[in-house]
């Protein structure tokens, strides 16, 4: 291993941040570092500050690094540098990249063809509904690339797991520490799969909340677009958006009700950026010169009063009681009704006994 | 002169008997009381001596002793000053012992000589009776639950000269009239009609079947939904009570010393608040009292705010839950009491409650709606078998004319569909649908081809979790039995799949 690579996984064992060790390797040798890290040097000095450089100083040595790969070796993660032939291009071209990536599961994905799905945590029915959609066309020719988050992540992972997709997380925290907890078996699964989870921060790194919007980067950094199902005006998804903005990506974004908080992040974007606009994925996939295949649509034979109780919710989704109101129908009868409509896929429950209608 | 009185005891809800032994002899005045008496017991010897002098008799200036026998039991409360009275006559001479060695006497002194209701006498009483004794005094404030028993001579008195005059034969009580249970109607409309709730179409039907077959229910909803009216109505809606059930709670009840009204003639609803410790809930403390679940028992258990109960004091829950008995061990003692209950429960989608709302708004992140819904643990979610959404009531529908269905017409169909369970039932331990067994459970909820098909389906699609298959079953069941139908039908399961909300891995 190179002597850069050492100094890089050395580094990021110390939380030294990312800028310092560019401006570090920017300024001097990681030979004249590793072999002769003397004091004098005025410029190190001031890079690094004085309580970084003392805990450097002492970790500078074999004895260290040897732990820190055994650490690495015994968790069954890879440490990418910066330095390494193996660093995927896509994050050379972004600004400030990370010096170091941790990964656990497949490699080869960081390289291809992919799409980051993103958007708020406190996800609407709405919002999982489009992203389940969106994600589960998209899984069909990319690497879908999310942050392993509550919400939008977590459906985005999901559904591309029901296919035959693969899919990224990018964390914020260490690769051996998944945050939040109540998605590691979400992150069990994603490996098993195939999948990759990545992150910049050492291996059992706490999620501190300045990590978030630092590992937006690399989530916009590895894509080749970016889509955003539903965010907030005010949410971390909308530095992504940023991040993606600046490395020169393609971003999308579907847009929600003008009234609803969990879409006005989505509409405002959308008033900003010419042709991010998207209400179907093949947009996304006639954009990036993909053949959509149209689904056979099924067929399916409705009795009358099923009829009637889909044509109520065609009108707009409706909650139980409103709908025994409307359809005269008692509430033994129409619980039976609706729960066929539901296995045959024609309606959907939400959360507060309400119906929708699907039209897919 | 040696005197001996019989009188009862309890531990737990069985009485055991105690005789009460005067001794008096010569020496200074004192009054000693023995055989493991506690403080109220002890007490007694100056209730005993001012009624006695206030009643116009004397009061013996000489060394009493007064045995409590078994001596190596812990007496306790106020039951024996009547007995310690009559002993102490009888030892004095001022009285004959020539009848009282037939009555079992309870019942506490005032200092006037009047003789005041106890608690926890119907379970005496009980248990008297299958010991073989024949007669019993007891005070007239107790009359009312003592008139359901059946094979005991039981004579009320009120004050301490009129127990005297009776022994001596120089006057005549009138033996209680025994009162045949005549299954007085139960309807408890006091606590709110379903006529009275306006909408809530989806959640009255859930109450329903959940009360016909005695399944435990989740109310999930905003504020102000509803939820509370809905659980304060089913007292109405609950199937008749029978007399042995009345017996047991009334039992309870009289332990707990909260018999108001003198016995128990609708099923109990027992609502405590959030705030209560889990010994209250279960029962405890140094004398093994009955707990909230067991003053439940044949009745409901109303949780409001699910979420806010410690998790030590839902977790208490599950075992009896499950068994429908609790067990309370103390350093003293250690009692059973019946603790078979409904429990009902509420709570709100999110700690703001408007999770899922239309019009409003929820402030909460995604972190605390989950770790508001995991405070509801796995194992306790279990044992409830419908979950339902309650929403809010549209305006339309509060300020409608019409009344809806009344809480009599779904009572009768309630009752009816227990009937169906009790001859279902028949000679196994089970008595309704929501208690049943692995084994009934595939005796008597055979699917067809048609219905397996359905429930394997809404596994797949539905994301429902594998723990709500035989809930399914047992809540389509109780639907089935709500129509009079043998066999579970596809219909049936359904319905009880919407019930299922908890499971659906739709929230946050």
């Amino acid at each position: 291993m190179k002597l850069e690579e050492k100094l890089c996984l050395i580094m990021s064992s110390l939380e030294i941040s990312n800028v310092k060790q560019r401006d570090l390797f920017a300024c001097t040798d990681a030979e004249l570092l590793w072999t002769n890290f003397y004091d004098e040097n005025q410029n190190i000095r001031k890079i690094l500050g004085e309580k970084d450089l003392s805990r450097l100083k002492k970790c500078l040595n074999q004895t260290y690094f040897d732990e820190l790969e055994t650490q690495l070796l015994k968790n069954d993660v890879t440490a990418l540098t910066y330095f390494s032939p193996k660093y995927p291009q896509k994050l050379l071209d972004i600004p400030d990249p990370p010096y170091t990536l941790y990964c656990r599961g497949d490699i080869g994905l960081l390289n291809s063809d992919a799409v980051a799905v993103v958007g708020t945590r406190k996800v609407s029915a709405y919002g999982r509904r489009v992203t389940s959609h969106f994600t589960a066309e998209l899984a069909k020719h990319f690497t879908i690339i999310s942050g392993l988050a509550y919400g939008v992540d977590t459906v985005a992972h999901e559904t591309t797991l029901k296919g035959v997709g693969k899919t990224v997380a990018v964390l914020g925290s260490g690769v051996c520490n998944i945050y939040p907890a109540a998605n590691e078996n979400l992150a069990k699964k994603i490996l098993d799969n195939g999948g990759l989870i990545i992150s910049e921060f050492g291996v059992f790194s706490e999620p501190n909340n300045y990590h978030f919007p630092m590992r937006n980067r690399i989530v916009s950094g590895l894509s080749k677009a970016l889509l955003i199902t539903e965010a907030p005006l005010k949410s971390g998804t909308m530095t992504t958006l940023e991040h993606a903005l600046e490395q020169g990506k393609d971003v999308f974004a579907v847009p929600g009700e003008i009234y609803s908080q969990n879409s006005m992040g989505c509409n405002e974007l959308l008033k900003r950026l010419q042709g991010a606009l998207v209400t179907d994925p093949k947009d996304i996939l006639h954009d990036m010169n993909i053949r959509y295949e149209k689904k056979e649509k099924k067929s399916i034979q409705l009795d009358l009063t099923q009829q009637s109780v889909v044509n109520l919710l065609i009108a707009g989704k409706k909650n139980f009681d409103t709908l025994i109101e409307e359809s005269k129908l008692n509430p033994s009868e129409l619980a039976f009704i609706l729960s066929n409509l539901e296995l045959m896929g024609c309606i959907m429950k939400l959360p507060g006994n309400v119906y929708q209608y699907m039209e897919d | 002169m040696l005197s001996k009185i019989f009188s009862f005891g309890l531990s737990g809800l069985n009485g055991y008997p105690v005789t009460l032994e005067a001794d008096i002899q010569n020496g200074l005045p004192s009054c000693n009381i023995v055989g493991l008496a506690d403080t109220a017991v002890k007490e007694a010897k100056e209730r005993v001596r001012a009624a006695l002098k206030n009643s116009g008799f004397k009061y013996p200036l000489a060394s009493i002793v007064i045995n409590l026998a078994p001596a190596d039991t812990k007496k306790e409360g106020t039951v024996y000053d009547l007995a310690m009275a009559l002993a102490i006559l009888i030892s004095s001479a001022q009285m004959s012992a020539a009848n009282t060695k037939e009555y079992v006497v309870l019942g506490e002194l005032s200092l006037n000589g009047d003789v005041r209701a106890v608690s926890g006498l119907l379970p005496m009483l009980i248990s008297a009776k299958q010991q073989g004794y024949k007669k019993a005094i007891i005070p007239r404030g107790n009359s009312t639950e003592a008139k359901y028993i059946d094979g005991l001579e039981i004579y009320c008195v009120s004050s301490l000269c009129e127990t005297v005059d009776f022994l001596n034969d120089t006057k005549k009580i009138k033996k209680l009239e025994s009162e045949k249970w005549s299954g007085i109607s139960s309807t408890n409309i006091d606590n709110g009609d379903l006529k009275y709730i306006k909408g809530q179409y989806a959640a009255k039907r859930a109450m329903e079947i959940a009360v016909a077959g005695g399944h435990n229910i989740l109310l999930i909803g905003p504020p102000g939904a509803g939820k509370t009216m809905l659980a304060r109505a089913v007292p109405s809606i609950m199937p008749d009570l029978s007399f042995d059930e009345a017996l047991e709670v009334a039992k309870i009840h009289s332990v707990a010393g909260t018999l108001d009204g003198g016995f128990v003639f609708c099923r109990p609803f027992r609502s405590p608040h959030h705030t209560a410790t889990m010994v209250s809930l279960t029962g405890g403390g140094t004398k093994a009292r009955p707990g909230e679940i067991s003053l439940a028992h044949n009745g409901v258990l109303f949780l409001d705010e699910l979420p806010e109960y410690t998790r030590q004091t839902l977790e208490a829950l599950r075992q009896p839950l499950e068994d429908g008995v609790i067990t309370i061990s103390r350093a003293q003692a250690s009692v059973s009491y019946p603790a078979n209950f409904m429990l009902i429960a509420s709570m709100n989608p999110c700690p703001c409650g408007n999770y899922g709302s239309e019009t409003r708004p929820c402030t909460c992140s995604a972190g605390q709606i989950h770790k508001y819904l995991s405070k509801l643990s796995g194992p306790l979610l279990d044992r409830i078998d419908i979950h339902i959404e309650v929403g809010n009531v549209t305006y339309g529908e509060l300020s409608d004319g019409c009344d809806s269905e009344s809480s009599e017409t779904v009572r009768k169909r309630v009752n009816e569909a227990r009937e169906i369970q009790k001859s279902r039932f028949n000679g196994s331990k089970t008595h309704c649908n929501s208690h049943m067994t692995s084994g009934e459970l595939k005796k008597h909820c055979k699917l067809d081809s048609k219905s397996s098909d359905l429930i394997e389906m809404s596994f797949e699609r539905l994301n429902l979790s594998a723990r709500a298959y035989s809930r399914i079953l047992k809540v389509a069941r109780t639907i089935a039995d709500l129509d009079a139908s043998d066999v579970v039908r596809p219909q049936d399961i359904a319905e009880a799949i919407q019930y299922r909300s908890l499971d659906r891995k739709y929230r946050v």
